[in-house]
């Protein structure tokens, strides 16, 4: 492998690696502050990626649809919280089996609105062309895809550092208890925070769906690798959802180059080992009870 | 905490792998009628070969409306299974199939590997099986069996000449191979490597990305530069990945791209945009073959369906005929599956891709093999062919 290739394999794996962390962010940032794995998470990834399409097909706009996608899926998100999970309020497994649930529900949903075919959503005719590198060709998209993640990464970790809001947050992640004896409703942060994860998932799937697709399992599929983020990210935290899915996207994309008929199974290598020598994950919060 | 979310994740991961293997059941309701003719098709209407599935059902329905869904004066009953292109599944749907339903002959079968895992259970319940689309080659060969019939192609089949072609008219010497890791994406590419490599030529490289690849970057950037050509195969929404894919990375301008048939398919053509032009690839079918039984296949295809017919749609088409002829030859007593079965061997005709006839001793299609290049013609992309390779002269058919 030359040097261009390397450079190129690493913007494939950083592009991947920004993708999941859309995805990763808001699972992390739900289990830090809710205490639930959010199983749905990976469905409002893929109905983002089937409501975008639809946008698409309509207007003609993939600016609209990822907006659109994403606060839909919000909506979305606000329901199910509001709805179900606060009814099941400090029983955390049982709020598990309930996003469970509603990830087979929205699957079959998806099955019922568009079918068993694969879709792909096409891309922003100004983004669909291919940027020269060092003599390889690379296609623009991905780094539009690049740009995106990293601008919100940063907008996150400036809302999360810098406002009122993030530092409750944060907080919450920390001590929720000493949160609430300071007489701050913690649930309406819920419901925001689990509306944001659902938003950053939805607006995933729309980024990623010229690439990804739109197709029944990529829910299950995409959430293995976010739930591997977050082992190896660690919990609760931003700086670890964005480290993290970096690792995963290299690791994925070299593991691919390297060791192409066991590719799949170098994530969860990287999960075991983190696991052994670092339970909380490289950048995870160490024992905050 | 953290010992908790490893137990969840634990959890989870266990529920993934039971209920995604479990599969789920169909839900038909059956009305008893006076014997009708019972054909079950198992095709996956889900998943990456689902849009193969429903080309297969239209082809076969096409043939059905054409004789008014009557075989030697007996009703055709069709019963539709989702195979969902996962082995267990259909193997449970199979079972429906023949043991509650009583089916008389199951067709369709798209995946290679949904075949193999049918396989057993077909010959031990002795049912007549017309595979319309999985090319499984070991199904008519050493797994092979007098109830397995194939109207489709074998792998290898149509990929083996093309080695020839490739090598001494192409006079391309250096090739890397990909194609999709499981039985079909192997079984092809052997059969390309096969007879690409007994005429002379060089594989360079090989690479096998897993089925359902919707993101084929970290693969394409791996591609020697050094190859004089890039054979593929890839088929249903890997086809179309993998073409936009291969264009978005430079390579299209770079390294020609040569492919089974399967890759610039008319059912994928419409999503791939300018990206397949200049592919040449081996075939036994193209929609714009110039035969009476084609051109009229392909007008009353655009009538029913406002819509080109394909490889699947045809394969369907073929499959459909073959059972009706079978059965009118028996003047519709099928109650004797020997006699069935001997009957389904003797069907021939004049198919939309040329003359049709079974191998009496493998049971699996004989046809010619067509090599087509893709172009734009009144702003349409089409499978133009430009050379045949008469099944005679295909050393594919020597090697068994």
């Amino acid at each position: 492998m030359d040097s261009a290739q390397i450079i190129i394999q690493a913007l494939n794996g950083l592009s991947y690696g920004l993708l999941l962390f859309l995805l990763a962010t808001g699972l992390s940032l739900i289990f830090g502050l809710m205490g639930v794995i959010n199983l749905a998470h990976g469905s409002f990834y893929m109905l983002g990626a089937y409501v975008g399409l639809a946008i698409i097909n309509l207007t003609g706009n993939f600016v609209l649809a990822l907006l659109g996608a994403a606060l839909i899926l919000a909506f979305v998100g606000i329901l199910v919280e509001r709805f179900f999970i606060q009814r099941l309020y400090k029983r955390e497994l049982d709020q598990v089996l309930l996003t469970f649930g509603f990830a087979y529900i929205f699957m079959d949903v998806a099955k019922w609105i568009w079918g068993g075919t694969p879709r792909s959503l096409p891309k922003p005719p100004f983004l669909n062309s291919s940027l020269n590198i060092l003599g390889e060709a690379f296609p623009v998209y991905r780094i539009a895809m690049i740009i995106i993640g990293l601008f919100v990464a940063l907008a996150l970790w400036l809302f999360l550092e810098r406002t009122r809001v993030g530092a409750v947050i944060r907080a919450g992640v920390d001590d929720q208890e000493m949160v609430k004896a300071m007489g701050i409703n913690i649930k309406i942060f819920f419901t925001g925070i689990f509306a944001l994860g659902a938003f950053l998932a939805a607006f995933g799937g729309v980024i990623g769906g010229p690439i990804m697709g739109a197709y029944l399992g990529l829910d299950f599929n995409i959430l293995v690798l976010a739930l591997a983020v977050v082992v190896v990210g660690g919990l609760g935290t931003l700086k670890g959802a964005f480290w993290g899915s970096i690792l995963i996207g290299f690791i994925e994309t070299f593991g691919k180059v390297f060791f192409i008929n066991f590719a799949i199974v170098t994530i969860y290598i990287a999960m075991a080992l983190i696991l052994i020598f670092k339970p909380a994950g490289l950048l995870g919060k160490e024992e905050s009870y | 905490m953290k010992s908790q979310l490893f137990k969840k994740i634990s959890i989870v991961l266990l529920l993934f792998f039971f209920i995604l293997t479990a599969g789920c059941s169909g839900d038909k309701t059956t009305q008893p009628e006076q014997n009708p003719i019972k054909i079950g098709l198992l095709v996956p209407y889900t998943g990456v070969f689902a849009s193969n599935g429903y080309d297969i059902t239209r082809g076969i329905e096409l043939y059905f409306d054409e004789i008014g869904w009557k075989a030697a004066g007996l009703e055709i009953k069709l019963l539709k299974e989702d195979s969902e292109m996962k082995g267990p599944v259909a193997l449970q749907k199979a079972r429906r199939l023949v043991e509650s339903e009583q089916i008389d002959i199951l067709t369709g079968i798209v995946s290679s590997s949904v075949a193999y895992a049918l396989r057993d259970y077909i010959v031990a319940n002795e049912v007549p099986l017309i595979l319309a689309n999985a090319g499984a080659a070991e199904l008519t060969k050493e797994q092979g069996s007098k109830y397995i019939f194939r109207v489709s192609f074998a792998n290898g089949q149509y990929e083996y000449p093309m080695g020839d072609y490739v090598f001494n008219e192409l006079k391309l010497g250096k090739i890397t191979v990909l194609a999709p890791d499981y039985a079909a994406g192997h079984e092809k590419a052997q059969g390309f490597m096969d007879g690409f490599k007994t005429s002379g030529g060089e594989i360079i490289q090989e690479i096998y990305p897993p089925l359902g690849t919707t993101d084929f970057g970290p693969y394409l950037a791996q591609i020697n530069k050094d190859a004089d050509a890039v054979w593929v195969h890839f088929s249903g929404t890997d086809s179309i990945s993998f073409v936009n894919q291969y264009a978005e990375y430079g390579l299209k301008d770079k390294i020609p791209l040569l492919s089974s048939g399967d890759l610039v398919d008319e059912s994928s053509l419409p999503h791939q945009g300018d990206a397949p032009i200049g592919i040449i690839s081996s075939h036994h079918y193209s929609a714009a073959l110039n035969t009476p039984e084609n051109q009229k296949y392909v007008k009353d295809y655009r009538a029913k369906y406002n819509d080109d017919p394909n490889m699947f749609s045809e394969q369907g088409y073929v499959a459909a005929r073959v059972t009706v002829e079978a059965i009118e030859a028996l003047e519709g007593d099928i109650s004797d599956t020997e006699k069935l079965l001997s009957s389904i061997k003797k069907v021939e005709f004049k198919a939309p891709r040329g003359p049709f006839s079974f191998d009496p001793k493998t049971q699996n299609v004989i046809f010619d093999t067509y090599i087509r290049k893709t172009e734009k013609i009144d702003g349409k992309l089409r499978n133009t062919v430009i050379h045949t390779i008469p099944a005679d002269k295909n050393p594919w058919y020597l090697l068994k």
